[in-house]
């Protein structure tokens, strides 16, 4: 079970679980199991990487990332996990 | 020459291997839709050569069940050529599983696909100077142009003997290899452009959830609609279907046998073809179902839906990748407990096998619509009802496993990129899958029903006795359990053996049927008792490939297990079904008095709960259980009391654990031990 991270934990910029729709951000830590942090490692979800949330799924469910040319769905849960610096509201494609 | 095919998943591993083996492995634009290892021959430009299709692969160092397969067989496995296939779309974060294979120093080649889509965002690759930078062999095509397959064969080709000659020196030279201590974009600086994502109409559609879930319900409706309802191309195909084999050729042939004068043949014919033709006319509509199921997956519209249902799934204990598994349940539920090895762990895998069972396999539609068509107006309404009982049946299910098979789950899964569905393929996997129908049924079913038909017919000394007496030898042995389909208002043993026969294939249920009872199923069931016997069928085990297909994943142990459960449950619902039908009135009525008691008894009392904490961990537990002495608390540990206290008692400080360590506090030394005791020291 991942609980989500308190605000002591979340040292510089947000959550990537806060960013609204459209806008972007920079990766800065992933605080989840080396197997975890390896599969998102591979889809360009890793310290350093620009990632964009282009959707919320309903019913609670997770979000849907844009990672250089990659598309990812990932849990809400999961992503409470991530803490990204914010960059911008530039819309991304 | 051995060749094995690595790659990232939904790269084209399949579609490649299909198109130069001929093979039928199974492809779909979803992540994850091969999950073993198959081998074929290939001849490519008059080299023979065998490859290995290999699950995908994010990289060596593997993460979920599927892609140890492929780890172990790239680590471990002979081969002579390594041939990587990455997606042109997605190049750069493909090198790396490149780089891992080459860094094995076992040769390699690598093969970019999706070529078209590349330039038709506005990207471009340089093959030869991609293939100068990294030192292996480089080819570029898009796997569905059959100019490109055929550049593909003669590329392999060459690669492989140029390998084998160099085999000793295996790879790539030393003084090369530096080129890959570079990042990826280092790598295809100047060579690679990955072009601009303008993301097409149906990529925001796909993804929209007030334009995609209605459109994905809509496509199910509309396919069971044109497959079950009256009129409509799916029961017509079968009517004429049925008529020509069971009428034209099974009719036909008894009148020659009688003419001959064996009547037994004849007997034997007519309900042999009777059932065998009954079961084949069943081929169109299974070719349906399996045609919706094999565009949806071609489109990339599943892969959509696992990321728009996985908030549902969630609250099951499931994720959306589980929708994959499940949808593939229509189809074929052996088929889907394979797929169920792309899932995230093993909790969660047992649990979505557990649940495929209620997901009706294509096997058990002759039985509904048998059944169905016999006792209901609406034979149509009965088979979605059905279906639909079966979902909610498997959710109901998961939740209940949940509590039973703990294991948390996360959810991360890669989308496809919606594409217009291709026909070649499609119809190239709903032929293969017909044809297997149809062996299925001339080998299995076929010779299950003569088996039946020659234990029905005689009886213990070898006497025949006809097909509807109650003297055969299978008669005896079945009426000792048919009583346990009494409750469900079932008294006939031909019965019985149906439902049993339902462990060889679900098909030979509705063969059964038909044998004995031809289109007259009123003679068997009540429809209350109909009823009650389609939930049996819908709850009960799936057939034995389906249970060894999990004893695989799972174990035989835990399968048999599951079996057996869900087989105790089917007759307990279908008993159920089959009291709440006919005493329905007095049901409702016991049902409305106990209501009010049940109430009482679940009511919430959250409220009345104290939590008391014992260290970290807090217990919960109900005012009125203490009062009423159901649990009896255990006092809070006492205190050592405060300094004062301490001296008004007499007594010593006592050193716990937890609070200071011994080096702290000693109780002969009294406060600031440590410091003391380290002067002193």
């Amino acid at each position: 079970m991942l609980y989500p991270l308190s605000s002591a934990h979340i040292h510089n910029g947000m959550k990537l679980s806060e960013l609204a729709i459209g806008q972007s951000a920079t990766v800065t830590a992933v605080h989840v199991p080396a197997a975890l942090r390896e599969r998102l490692r591979m889809l360009n979800v890793a310290e350093g990487g620009k990632i964009c949330l282009l959707r919320r799924a309903p019913f609670g469910g997770g979000l849907l990332l844009e990672a250089a040319g990659v598309r990812l769905a990932l849990r809400d849960t999961l992503a409470a996990r991530i803490e990204v610096r914010f960059l911008g509201e530039e819309t991304c494609g | 020459m051995r060749l094995i095919l690595v790659g990232n998943p939904n790269c084209g591993k399949s579609t490649l291997y299909n198109a130069l083996t001929g093979a039928h492995a199974k492809t779909g634009n979803w992540h994850g839709v091969t999950v073993g290892e198959s081998a074929h021959r290939a001849d490519l430009n008059g080299l023979s050569a065998e490859i290995r299709d290999l699950p995908g692969v994010y990289s060596l160092r593997s993460y979920s069940m599927e892609e140890k397969v492929a780890c172990r067989a790239i680590e471990e496995g002979e081969y002579d050529l390594a041939v990587c296939i990455a997606d042109a779309l997605t190049l750069p974060r493909s090198l790396s599983l490149v780089r891992e294979v080459v860094r094995r120093g076992r040769p390699a080649a690598l093969v970019v696909t999706m070529r078209d889509l590349l330039e038709k965002r506005g990207g471009s690759l340089d093959v030869q100077g991609l293939s100068a930078r990294l030192g292996i062999p480089v080819f570029a095509l898009s796997a569905h142009r059959r100019a490109d397959i055929v550049r593909l064969r003669a590329f392999l080709r060459d690669t492989a003997e140029r390998s084998g000659a160099m085999a000793e020196t295996a790879g790539i030279p030393a003084g090369r290899m530096g080129a890959w201590d570079r990042s990826a974009a280092a790598l295809l600086e100047g060579v690679y452009l990955p072009g601009r994502e303008n993301s097409a109409l149906a990529d925001r559609l796909f993804y929209d959830p007030k334009f995609a879930l209605p459109l994905f319900a809509f496509i199910l409706l509309a396919v069971f609609f044109l497959a079950f309802a009256e009129g409509m191309p799916g029961i017509l195909c079968k009517d004429a279907l049925e008529g020509l084999l069971a009428d034209g050729a099974g009719g036909r042939l008894a009148a020659m046998a009688e003419g001959a004068g064996a009547p037994v043949a004849a007997d034997f014919l007519r309900s042999f073809f009777g059932s065998v033709g009954m079961i084949l006319s069943f081929l169109p509509q299974i070719v349906l179902l399996e045609f919706a199921l094999a565009m949806l997956e071609e489109s990339g519209l599943l892969s959509a839906v696992a990321f728009l249902t996985d908030g549902i799934f969630r609250r099951a204990g499931l994720t959306g990748r589980a929708a994959f598994s499940l949808l593939m349940g229509f189809g074929c539920t052996a088929a889907a407990i394979l797929t169920t090895r792309g899932l995230e762990n093993k909790p969660l895998q047992r649990r979505v096998i557990a649940i495929l069972s209620y997901i009706s396999c294509g096997a058990k539609m002759p039985v509904y619509l048998t059944v169905a068509s016999a006792f209901f107006p609406h034979p149509f309404a009965a088979v979605v009802a059905l279906y639909a009982a079966g979902v909610l049946f498997a959710f109901a299910a998961a939740l209940l496993l949940r509590r039973l098979i703990p294991g948390e789950e996360e959810f991360v899964l890669e989308l496809a990129h919606p594409q217009r569905p291709r026909l070649r393929p499609v119809l190239r996997s709903l032929l293969f899958s017909a044809k297997q129908f149809i062996i299925k049924v001339a080998t299995v079913v076929t010779a299950f029903l003569i088996a039946l038909w020659f234990f029905l017919s005689f009886n213990f000394t070898l006497h025949y006795v006809g097909a509807d007496s109650g003297e055969s030898m299978l008669a005896l042995a079945c009426r000792a359990f048919s009583f346990l389909f009494y409750p469900m208002g079932v008294t006939q043993w031909q019965v019985a053996l149906a439902a049993l026969s339902g462990i060889v294939a679900k098909e030979s249920v509705a063969g059964t049927l038909a044998l004995f009872y031809g289109e007259q199923l009123s003679a068997a069931f009540t429809p209350a008792s109909a009823v009650a016997f389609l939930i049996f069928i819908l709850t009960c085990s799936p057939c034995v490939s389906a249970v060894a297909a999990a004893a695989r994943e799972v174990g035989a142990r835990r399968a048999l297990g599951m079996a057996a459960a869900q087989t105790g449950i089917a007759f307990l619902l279908s008993y159920l079904v089959y009291g709440l039908l006919c005493a329905g009135a007095l049901a409702a009525s016991l049902l409305a008095l106990a209501l009010p008691v049940l109430l009482f008894c679940l009511r919430k009392r959250d409220h009345e709960k104290i939590r008391r904490s014992k260290k970290s961990k807090s217990e919960r537990v109900h005012r009125r259980d203490i009062r009423a002495r159901l649990v009896c608390p255990r006092a809070p540990a006492a205190r050592a009391g405060r300094p004062r206290q301490r001296r008004a008692h007499g007594k010593k400080r006592h050193a716990r654990r937890g609070r200071r360590s011994r080096l702290l506090y000693d109780p002969a030394r009294g406060s600031g031990a440590l410091l003391r005791h380290r002067l002193s020291g």
